[in-house]
């Protein structure tokens, strides 16, 4: 039952590691165990771990210190502290700080095995488990995906497939489902991780400027390399480029990106010379490209090389089972800079209005929702009353009407947003946890303008 | 200075202190330039930001601009490449660090393949070459500053056949 628990172990007292290490390892938990909390965090990187447990007195560093930096890294990770005689203080500041619980030397076998029991029960009940975790590291970065669905684990093991071929990607799915991150790891999978990632959001320049953002310019009097833009295709060259929200680009620029793709070749505005390039293309959108195709708004060639590799996104709505997952991941790294007692747990009432509600915004709107509660709630639980009014009215109220079209949903949702900040597009989009441009699009579709 | 004179300095000093908070919100400026001196063709961009009602504001170096943007709130920051005590792409993910959704525009007089490779790397709405004027800057600050319609889709060209 606990074969997938990996547990780290961190303490500078050999001894005390290996017979743990032994204990636990007995009792069916994976153990990897470091004997100095930056040998730790190596092990952390290389491998990921659903507990640690660490001594608080280190040499270099102290427990608290190590769970810092391991919250940053891997905030899916709960920490125990151990402490010796004398220094309890510290272990309750741990706890304090977001430490699931501590251990005091002496203990015994049996104590050490209690407390990690509970943890792991504890985790279960929030719907942690091993496997719900997709970790790569970006540059110097590890990127943790967090979802335990079915639907996402299919998912990560297509992005594992088709990361380390050549293929054109192409990510559908709506407004923060996460389309960056996957295009992130196909990119840090690939045998092009040690190369650029360069990423061009296709909806928020005039065409002009894009023309000359994406293949570069020559211009002006002035000649020569310091005055030449290279343009981001260019520099992209052995690497990935990511056109995130490819249904927002003219017709003339589809047809110079095609040829790019195709030719491999791209020429600079104003110039005759033509340059080679070798990029892998990921391409991202929320809309719908079959039907922009339909319409005439988008190249049926180009979608076709784009679309060599479908990537569906779901939204949020549609992998319910990992918004308690998602919620205690957003709470922890919210916890890490919150001033206040750290958040430990969500009442009924409010998980139930997180779980019943639509979430039009995925999950970026979800961080928004827990960073917001974290920054309202005095206390250690976040209850109904710190959640956006738009989430009340999602627990059982008779009197609201339950058959809704998911449009007419969205419209309500983004009125009663509105009307909440006043009109504040930024502040909206915020809360909303989409961009202000697929907000203005919203208002200017639903006429809420 | 009577006890009640003293107490009456101290309420209009409060009032004065609230008054020019609450102006601070009101006026938050949405456009920051950090640029290394001011010179004519700024002044020239200024003036049209000035005449199109948006609000900026010009600070010399890039750790101050840093600190204004951890203690404001800026849309849009338009940043000088050439800047002495920091690194281009390190002032960038400072200035990300504050607001995340910061659209950074990077200008610069003299370029080169690695420092637009160092600039791009950190994902920017625009990056400018003073040499190309300022037309192209002025046209990027407007459709970050959302003042024009961004997004090629409202600008659809006809279809042009590949070669």
């Amino acid at each position: 039952m606990n074969d997938k628990i990996k547990i780290l172990l961190i303490d500078d007292d050999y001894a005390l590691r290996t017979a743990c290490a032994a204990f636990l390892s007995d009792a069916g938990y994976l153990v990897h165990s470091g004997k100095n909390p930056q040998e730790g965090l190596k092990l952390m990187r290389d491998t990921g771990f659903d507990i640690a447990i660490t001594d608080y007195r280190m040499p270099g560093m102290n427990g608290i210190e190590f769970m810092r930096e391991l919250q940053k890294s891997s905030p899916q990770t709960d920490v125990i502290m151990i402490t010796g005689y004398g220094t309890i203080e510290h272990a309750v500041e741990a706890m304090r700080l977001g430490a699931y619980d501590y251990l005091q030397k002496p203990f015994e076998p049996g104590q050490l095995l209690e407390t990690v029991n509970k943890l792991v029960t504890h985790r279960r009940q929030l719907g942690k488990s091993g496997d719900s975790e997709f970790r790569f590291q970006f540059e110097d970065e590890t990127v943790s995906i967090i979802a335990k669905s079915r639907v996402m684990q299919d998912v990560f093991r297509l992005v594992e497939k088709v990361a380390p071929t050549d293929s054109t990607v192409l990510i559908l799915g709506e407004s923060g489902t996460g389309k960056e991150s996957i295009a992130r790891a196909l990119h840090a999978l690939s045998l092009r991780k040690n190369q650029p990632f360069l990423v061009m959001d296709c909806g928020s320049l005039v065409e002009s400027l894009f023309e000359s953002e994406l293949f570069g310019h020559v211009k002006g009097s002035f000649t020569g390399a310091v005055a030449t833009k290279h343009g981001a295709f260019e520099l992209a060259d052995g690497g990935t480029f990511f056109f995130d929200e490819i249904g927002n680009i003219s017709l003339n620029i589809q047809a110079k990106i095609l040829r790019a793709i195709q030719e491999k070749e791209i020429r600079r505005i104003g110039s005759t010379e033509t340059i080679h390039v070798d990029v892998r293309v990921i391409a991202a959108t929320n809309l719908d490209l079959v039907k922009a195709v339909e319409q005439g708004d988008f190249r049926e060639d180009l979608y076709y090389r784009l679309s060599v590799i479908p990537v569906h996104l779901p939204s949020l709505r549609e992998r319910r089972e990992d918004i308690p997952l998602l919620l205690h991941y957003f709470v922890q790294k919210n916890n890490l800079r919150r001033q206040k007692k750290p958040i430990q747990s969500i009442d009924d009432d409010a998980l139930s209005a997180l779980l019943k509600y639509d979430w039009p915004g995925n999950i970026r709107e979800l961080q928004n929702v827990v960073e917001r509660a974290a920054i309202i709630e005095d206390t250690s639980t976040i209850r109904l009353s710190s959640l956006p009014p738009s989430l009340h009215q999602t627990t059982d109220d008779p009197r609201q009407p339950t058959l809704l079209s998911m449009v007419e949903l969205e419209k309500q949702h983004i009125a009663r947003t509105l009307q909440h900040t006043h009109r504040n597009i930024s502040q909206a989009a915020k809360l909303l946890g989409i961009d202000r441009k697929t907000l203005y699009d919203k208002i200017r579709r639903y006429h809420l303008d | 200075m009577t006890p009640q004179r003293q107490c009456f300095e101290f309420l209009v000093q409060y009032l004065l202190g609230k008054w020019k908070t609450i102006r601070t919100v009101h006026l938050a400026m949405n456009c920051l330039f950090i640029l290394p001196q001011t010179q004519p063709v700024h002044q020239e961009l200024f003036q049209t930001l000035q005449r199109d009602h948006i609000p900026f504001e010009v600070i010399h170096d890039a750790i101050g601009g840093i600190e204004m943007m951890r203690n404001r709130h800026f849309d849009v920051i338009v940043l000088d490449a050439q800047n002495d005590k920091l690194q281009i792409d390190q002032t960038i993910r400072l200035l990300k660090g504050c607001n995340p959704l910061v659209k950074v525009i990077v200008t610069t007089a003299v370029n080169s393949k690695s420092l637009e490779a160092r600039v791009r790397k950190e994902n920017i709405y625009y990056f400018h070459l003073d040499s190309f004027g300022t037309r192209d800057l002025q046209l990027a600050i407007l459709t970050a500053c959302r003042r024009l319609d961004g997004g090629c889709s409202h600008d659809r060209a006809k279809d042009e056949p590949i070669h």
